[in-house]
Parts: C-alpha cells; sequence; structure tokens
C-alpha cells in the first residue's frame, strides 16, 4: 500500500501494514463495495498531507493520528464521500488543502477535528446555496488565529453561517462574542481595519440584510425598499417544490408550502435555508411592509412598485423581511430594507 | 469507523415531522463521520438508543432475519401459500424480530425473559448481549452466567459460608457469607434453567420473585435486574420439572427461530474472519445505571388510552370464569376448580347451554393472574416506548400478547375450538393460538359495540365523578339503574366471561351505593 508515499506517513503504514489491511479488509465487509484503488488515491490525497501535517506539529503523534485518520478515511470512501468518487469534491479539498493546516489540532485531537470539519463541509454541500468553499478558506484563516481545538470547533459555525447557513446565525452570534477577536473576524471574513469587531457584531444582531463589508451600519432614513434574495426553486430545476408555493410568516422566519410539504424559510443577508416543518403555527408579527395588489410595497414611507411581484399568491411579512409569492415563480421573493 | 462498530443512523424509527425547537450550533458538526466529538451533540434519547442497540443486534450481532412482529403503516401485500393456506405478509411498517426485540424489552423493564429453542441458536449468545449492553464485560457476562447442572447447589448458585467463621463463630450472624458476584449484577444469565436440582430451584426462585438471598440467615439483597434464562426445551425435557412458581415467575417467553439457510454465507464470514459481535458492541449503545433507570422510568409514562385498557380487560376477563366450578357466582372460577383438584374434563363437560367454541374461556385451563397483567401492561408500554410512541396502540398489545401469555394461558386441547378445520395448527403454535384468541376477543368486542356502547362503563364513570354532594335520591336511582341492568342480563342471557366480570362490577357498585345510602340515613 505504501510504495508510492515516503516520509512519516509511510513509515507508519510500513510498521502497521498488517493493522491497516485489516481495517481495511473489515471496512470492505461491511461495505463490499469500498474500493481497494480509491482507498489507495485516498491513503495519498487525503490522508497522507494530513499525517505529515501532524508529523510536523507533533511527531509522536504521528501513528495514534494516522490510525484514528484512517478509520474515518475508510468510513468516508465507504460512503462515496472522499477519494475519486466523492459525491461532493469539496470534502477531497478540505482534506487536502484545509487540514494539512492544522496539524497541531490534529495532533491533539484527530478524530473531533477532522471529523467534525468533514460533518461540517457535508452539511455545508448538502444545503443548496451555501458556499462549502468559503466555508474553506475562512476556517484555514481562522485556524492560524486559534489557540486550541475548542476554539477552532466553535469557529467553524460562525463561518458556516457567513457561508450560507442562516439558520445558524442567532447561534453564531453568541458564539462570535465568545471568541478571541482575531478568531471571530477571521471566521466572519471581515478585512483587516474594518469597523470593530462589537460594532459589526450589533450591526448584524440588529439588520439580518446588513452587509459588514459597507462602510457601518446605514441611518433607517437611507434605506431603500429593494429585492434581497430569491429563494427556493421548482423540484424538477433541483429545488424543493412542486408547485409554486405560498408563504406565512412564522415567528421571525417563514413559512412556505407547496400544497404537498412545508418547510421553514430562514434568510439573512449571507443565505437561505429551508427546513422542513409540520404543525408550526403561523404568526402575523409587526411589520413596516405594505404590499398592493399591483406590487408595489410601501415601508417606512416609501413606495416602491416591483414589476416582478405581479399575479401575487400570498405574502408575509415580519420586522425585516416582506416575503412573496407569485404564480408565475416556484422561487420566494424576499423584499427587504437596506 | 471499524465495521462493527457501526450503529444505525437516528432517527431508526423516524415518525411525522416533530414541531420545530429552534437550531442549534451543533448540528453543524454532526454528519457522516459518526461520533466525531463524543458528548458535544445533543443527548441521543433512550428511545433512540435502545433502538439503535436492537438495530446493531440485528445487523451486527444474531443472525436472525425474521420479522414476526408486524406493522403496517397503511395497506400491505398478502400472500397466501402452500397447502395449509398459511398467509404470508409484507408489512408496510417497521416491523421486528422477536427474538432480538423481547430480550431488549425485558432488560429496558427489568422483567425475567426466559429463551426457548433448540441448541445452538443463539438463546445464551443473545443473553450475553443484553449482559454486555448493561456495560459489563464480556469476561464479567461469563463469568456471571450461570450453568445450570444435575448437580448445582444453593452454595453453588448463592456462595459459601466462610470456613474461618464457621469453625470459629459464636452465633449464626458471625458467620460471613462470599456471596457469589453475580447476585449483584443488573442482568442476570441461568444457562439451562431447567437442569437445575429442585431444592436449588427453590433458592433461585426467592432471587428472582423477592430480590434477595439467604444463607445461614444472613441476607443479601440483590439489586433490580434484568433475568435470562434459557432452556432447550421448556415443556418437560430438562433434567429436573421446573416448579411451577418458579415458571409463573417468568414474564415473557421468546422462541428461538430456525436458522435461514440463505444466510449461511454471512455465518461463513463470521468464521473465517474471526468475528466476535459480543467483543465489540459499540460504547453508544451501552446502557450506564442511571440511563437504564432513566430508561424504565420514561416506559412507565408511557400511557395507555381507555380504549386500549378496556379492550385488553375485555380479552383478559374471558378466561377466569367457570361456570360449573362452584354454586355462588364470586367462586365460579377455574381456580376454584383447580384448588379443589377436580376433575377438568368432567367439569368442562358440565358446562351446557353455552356455545363453546364462541366462548373463549372454553380454551384455557385457567384465568390470568394479577402478575400476568401487570407484566402484560409493562411489556405493552415498552413496545409503544420502542416504536417512539407516548401512548400504547391496539397493535402494540396484540404484539406483544403471546409473547407474555405464552407459559402463562394452558390450553385446553379438548376444547371444540381445536377440532375445527383449519385450528388443529394451533395446537402447536402457542404464539399463533394467543394472536387468535385476541383477536376473536377484539371480532367480539367490535360486534358487541363497546366502545359505543358500555353501560358498565357508563355507571363506573358516574361512581368515579366521586360521591360528594350525590343526594339520596340520586343514589336509588342509580342503584335502581344498576338492578335494572342487572335484570335485563338475567332473562336468559348466557354467561360469558366479560359478563361474569360486569355482573361483579356491578355488584361492587351495587355495594357501594348501598353502604354509602345507609351513612347518609344515619346523618
Amino acid at each position: 500500500m505504501a510504495s508510492t508515499l515516503t516520509g512519516p506517513f509511510a513509515l507508519v503504514l510500513r510498521e502497521q501494514r498488517e493493522r491497516f489491511n485489516t481495517k481495511f479488509a473489515q471496512a470492505r465487509r461491511e461495505r463490499p463495495r469500498l474500493d481497494p484503488e480509491a482507498v489507495l488515491e485516498g491513503l495519498r490525497t487525503s490522508l497522507a498531507p494530513a499525517v505529515e501535517a501532524v508529523s510536523a506539529a507533533a511527531p509522536e503523534q504521528t501513528a495514534p493520528a494516522a490510525d484514528v485518520l484512517y478509520d474515518v478515511l475508510l468510513d468516508l470512501v465507504g460512503q462515496d464521500l472522499l477519494g475519486p468518487a466523492a459525491r461532493y469534491p469539496v470534502l477531497n479539498q478540505g482534506w487536502a488543502q484545509l487540514l494539512p493546516r492544522l496539524g497541531r489540532f490534529l495532533a491533539a485531537a484527530p478524530r473531533a477535528v477532522a471529523g467534525s470539519l468533514t460533518n461540517a463541509l457535508y452539511n455545508l454541500s448538502a444545503t443548496p446555496g451555501a458556499r462549502p468553499e468559503q466555508w474553506l478558506s475562512l476556517m484555514a484563516a481562522a485556524g492560524d488565529a486559534c489557540p486550541d481545538v475548542e476554539t477552532l470547533l466553535a469557529a467553524g459555525p460562525v463561518a458556516a453561517w457567513r457561508a450560507g447557513l442562516a439558520h445558524l446565525r442567532a447561534g453564531a452570534l453568541k458564539t462570535a462574542q465568545t471568541l478571541p477577536p482575531a478568531v471571530a473576524r477571521a471566521a466572519l471574513g471581515l478585512p483587516d481595519g474594518s469597523e470593530p469587531l462589537e460594532t459589526v457584531l450589533a450591526g448584524l444582531a440588529a439588520d439580518p440584510w446588513w452587509e459588514p463589508s459597507s462602510a457601518g451600519p446605514l441611518p433607517a432614513a437611507a434605506r431603500r425598499i429593494g429585492v434581497a434574495a430569491r429563494v427556493g426553486a421548482f423540484r424538477g430545476f433541483g429545488g424543493l417544490f412542486l408547485r409554486p408555493p405560498i408563504v406565512a410568516a412564522a415567528g421571525e422566519h417563514f413559512l412556505v408550502s407547496d400544497g404537498e410539504d412545508s418547510w421553514l424559510l430562514v434568510a439573512d443577508v449571507w443565505g437561505a435555508t429551508f427546513h422542513r416543518a409540520a404543525g408550526l403555527p403561523t404568526s402575523r408579527p409587526p411589520s413596516p411592509f405594505s404590499l398592493s395588489k399591483d406590487g408595489t410595497v410601501k415601508a417606512d414611507g416609501q413606495a416602491v412598485r416591483l414589476p416582478e411581484l405581479a399575479e401575487i399568491t400570498s405574502h408575509a411579512a415580519n420586522a425585516n423581511t416582506l416575503a412573496v409569492t407569485t404564480a408565475l415563480s416556484h422561487a420566494v421573493v424576499l423584499v427587504a430594507l437596506r | 469507523m471499524p465495521k462493527l462498530q457501526h450503529i444505525s443512523a437516528a432517527p431508526t424509527n423516524p415518525h411525522p415531522a416533530t414541531p420545530f425547537k429552534g437550531f442549534d450550533v451543533a448540528a453543524l458538526y454532526q454528519g457522516p463521520v459518526a461520533d466525531a466529538q463524543p458528548g458535544a451533540g445533543p443527548a441521543v434519547p433512550y428511545a433512540e438508543k435502545l433502538r439503535q442497540a436492537y438495530f446493531w443486534i440485528v445487523n451486527n450481532a444474531i443472525i436472525s432475519p425474521h420479522y414476526d412482529i408486524e406493522y403496517n403503516d397503511g395497506p400491505s401485500a398478502s400472500f397466501v401459500v402452500g397447502d395449509s393456506k398459511a398467509r404470508f405478509n409484507l408489512p408496510s411498517g417497521q416491523s421486528y424480530s422477536s427474538f432480538v426485540l423481547l430480550p431488549l424489552l425485558n432488560f429496558a423493564v427489568r422483567r425475567r425473559c426466559l429463551l426457548v429453542g433448540g441448541p445452538g441458536r443463539g438463546k445464551t449468545a443473545s443473553a450475553i448481549l443484553m449482559g454486555i449492553l448493561a456495560g459489563y464485560s464480556l469476561r464479567d457476562v461469563r463469568r456471571g452466567m450461570q450453568h445450570g447442572q444435575p448437580q448445582m447447589t444453593i452454595a453453588d448458585l448463592l456462595g459459601n459460608p466462610l470456613p474461618a467463621d464457621l469453625v470459629g463463630a459464636q452465633s449464626m450472624d458471625s458467620v460471613r457469607i462470599a456471596w457469589r458476584r453475580w447476585l449483584s449484577m443488573r442482568v442476570k444469565i441461568v444457562d439451562e434453567y431447567n437442569r437445575i436440582p429442585t431444592r436449588t430451584q427453590s433458592a433461585l426462585l426467592t432471587l428472582m420473585a423477592d430480590n434477595y438471598a439467604e444463607i445461614l440467615d444472613q441476607i443479601f439483597e440483590a439489586p433490580e435486574s434484568a433475568w435470562y434464562l434459557t432452556a432447550n426445551d421448556d415443556l418437560g425435557g430438562g433434567t429436573y420439572q421446573v416448579i411451577e412458581a418458579l415458571r409463573d415467575r417468568i414474564d415473557v417467553v421468546v422462541r428461538a427461530l430456525a436458522f435461514n439457510l440463505r444466510f449461511l454465507k454471512d455465518l461463513l464470514d463470521r468464521v473465517e474472519q474471526g468475528l466476535r459481535p459480543e467483543e465489540v458492541m459499540p460504547a453508544q449503545v451501552i446502557f450506564s445505571q442511571d440511563e437504564w433507570d432513566g430508561l424504565y422510568r420514561e416506559i412507565l409514562a408511557v400511557t395507555l388510552p381507555p380504549e386500549v385498557r378496556r379492550r385488553l380487560e375485555f380479552f383478559a376477563s374471558q378466561f377466569e370464569f367457570f361456570e360449573p366450578a362452584a354454586e355462588q357466582l364470586e367462586y365460579k372460577t377455574k381456580d376454584t376448580a383447580k384448588l379443589a383438584g377436580a376433575e377438568w374434563r368432567n367439569l368442562a363437560g358440565a358446562e351446557s347451554g353455552k356455545d363453546r367454541l364462541k366462548d373463549l374461556g372454553a380454551q384455557t385451563k385457567n384465568g390470568l393472574s394479577v402478575r400476568a397483567l401487570m407484566t402484560l401492561l409493562v411489556f405493552t408500554k415498552a413496545l409503544a416506548y420502542f416504536r417512539g410512541n407516548g401512548e400504547v396502540a391496539l397493535e402494540d398489545l396484540r404484539q406483544i400478547v403471546p409473547f407474555v401469555l405464552h407459559d402463562k394461558l394452558v390450553p385446553d386441547l379438548d376444547a371444540p375450538f381445536f377440532e375445527q378445520p383449519g385450528h388443529n395448527v394451533y395446537r402447536a403454535d402457542r404464539i399463533g393460538w394467543i394472536r387468535k384468541l385476541f383477536d376473536l376477543a377484539c371480532a367480539e368486542y367490535d360486534r358487541l359495540d363497546l366502545d359505543r356502547e358500555d353501560p358498565v362503563a357508563e355507571l363506573q364513570a358516574e361512581f368515579e365523578a366521586g360521591l360528594e354532594g350525590v343526594g339520596e335520591s340520586d343514589v336509588r336511582a342509580r342503584l335502581v339503574k344498576i338492578e335494572r341492568l342487572i335484570g335485563q342480563w338475567s332473562g336468559g342471557r348466557k354467561l360469558y366471561g366479560h359478563v361474569y366480570d360486569d355482573l361483579l362490577k356491578l355488584k361492587y357498585l351495587h355495594q357501594r351505593y348501598t353502604n354509602y345510602m345507609r351513612w347518609l340515613k344515619s346523618r
């Protein structure tokens, strides 16, 4: 197995050859389609860089970490999540590019770090509209500033929120306040020298549609009504809905139904996610928005006609967002003051 | 993850979407790499853990691909096969193997399970897995397992007085006993219990029934335990006759079904690779003492809705009533006949006027004990809990009844029911017979429309509302109502078990109202 590899990992493979071969045989019994070539490829491109990084950070941890990471690799290759047949190629990227930058963390807790980061990448990849590649680069930057594994893993959800998992917003905002500022800034992708972290977090907490890269939160009078996002699509095109959906308010989020199923829609400036929901009560929270039949949206003394809101089938609003569905589209149009 | 360590992903029995409870950032790290951060994610509910244990056992440990506990979600495919026109179902809901599920439920409700079946069918292996599930090492489970054999003494079973104390002791109190370690285990296994000599069986009975052991006036209080007994032949094939009291303490009986030879390759793999699943049970499915206690508490909290309870009452009331046993109604029971040592056949033959085919009570030689009913309630709740429900469904009761009553209901094989065409099979198939009994009871319950028209239940509800403020005239009206109802029934109506129970209940109510009336008058 180790013929094409050199370095500390190759040494581990040579010393543990029987053990690793037995593990492979056992894994293959569990997953008969486990391809030895794919495992070899995974060893070369995914596992070797990670183990080399461990070896560089803590040489005495090389063998134990390799043993643990090999188990994880077998499990992932067996599920077609790593290796040449990976369903989400970004997982290969994570192992080849992110893990080698996290050698000291892998040495301390190989399964927790590799497993958790892989799971996070998987969840990002499986969420339509999320940006796993962005999460990789945010985490690589955050990793450089992290003092320990605990902080690294705490930074993950903050970076995931920034990379499109809008439903993590509340938890991530809370976590960001507890992280070292340099880590939080890196996880949120804030450029050096931009506004203080407290200001940014306060702005994000106050308005889900505020983009921190702009020059501070806008005063209320300067915000303009506009389409903030179009989310959801026809199932035939990879979306969720069988029919053009209708929408209702559900607290600070929205409930969307296509007549067959219902989802909770969570959206903000960085993304929108849908979550299956049943039995969730609808509500009518206070809102500044009102909508006319011709697609005119009124809020804060402004009135804007949005032509794409023709043939409205449903609309709902909360304090920050107006959600509208039309007979002509499977998307939910989100209107906000920005 | 090493292969045998794989456990089924939650939810193992998906239910319709549960109410939204908010988002947790920890969910980001839940995914295909299982147990990436042990203890970091939300704690797995006990019911889910129990199901994961079940699926780990059926997928990795016991090659028993039988799904004899069938559940349907909507319509299911059903076929008729063979000359016997046996019905073969393809259940549309998640169904289970009784050989794995029942021992697991027994573990959860800490009762006494008997595993029966031919040699080498995995009975002992199944019991060992339950010991490991309780957190014991394989070595401890094996050392704690008692092997029934004809020379087994009470000392072998319970322990020995310390020899030095025996020589020097001035009183019995000062003789210390070296109790056997297995007595303090949460899972107790007695292999081939029907090979234990009768005298030793009595010591075992005390331990099983009352949770204590006694030697030379010294008492050992054993903790609550889940018991597993195995027997190659439960019907008298052991070396010793099992004493009836011991048999009566067994709460649930599980049959080891035959090995399906289409699964020989799995067996071959296991042999070739030297795989021993019991050595690698994943830590995630092992229950600590606290978890085990919590599991039991949650099971007891499962509710039994009145409509299901009524079905159970109706079913169970069929069996004890035995008209020829006595003159006074209260004593007209099979227990009276049994205690008198009366010839069963003669007495049964004396029953006249009733349709013995319709009378379900005619199929058994005994009724159900209070202990059997309590066991039935607990296991039914456990099955509902295992399926992820907070309330018992009728099908849960239907599925559990045969296993709990397997050794509790003794069939009268001379009853006309067994002579009916196609019913001969029930002479051997105890599980099928009891399930048939339950179905027949339910059909009769439906025919009588007792869900909607149950005058006794109405009278009971009226009484349970309390007597506070009920005046003399009301009490008199209720007494008349009871008497009128009994009067209607007495006019030529045949007496069946459920009517017998209703009559005694009416008598009870009548007596309570009569006493209350006397009290009212005395004020």
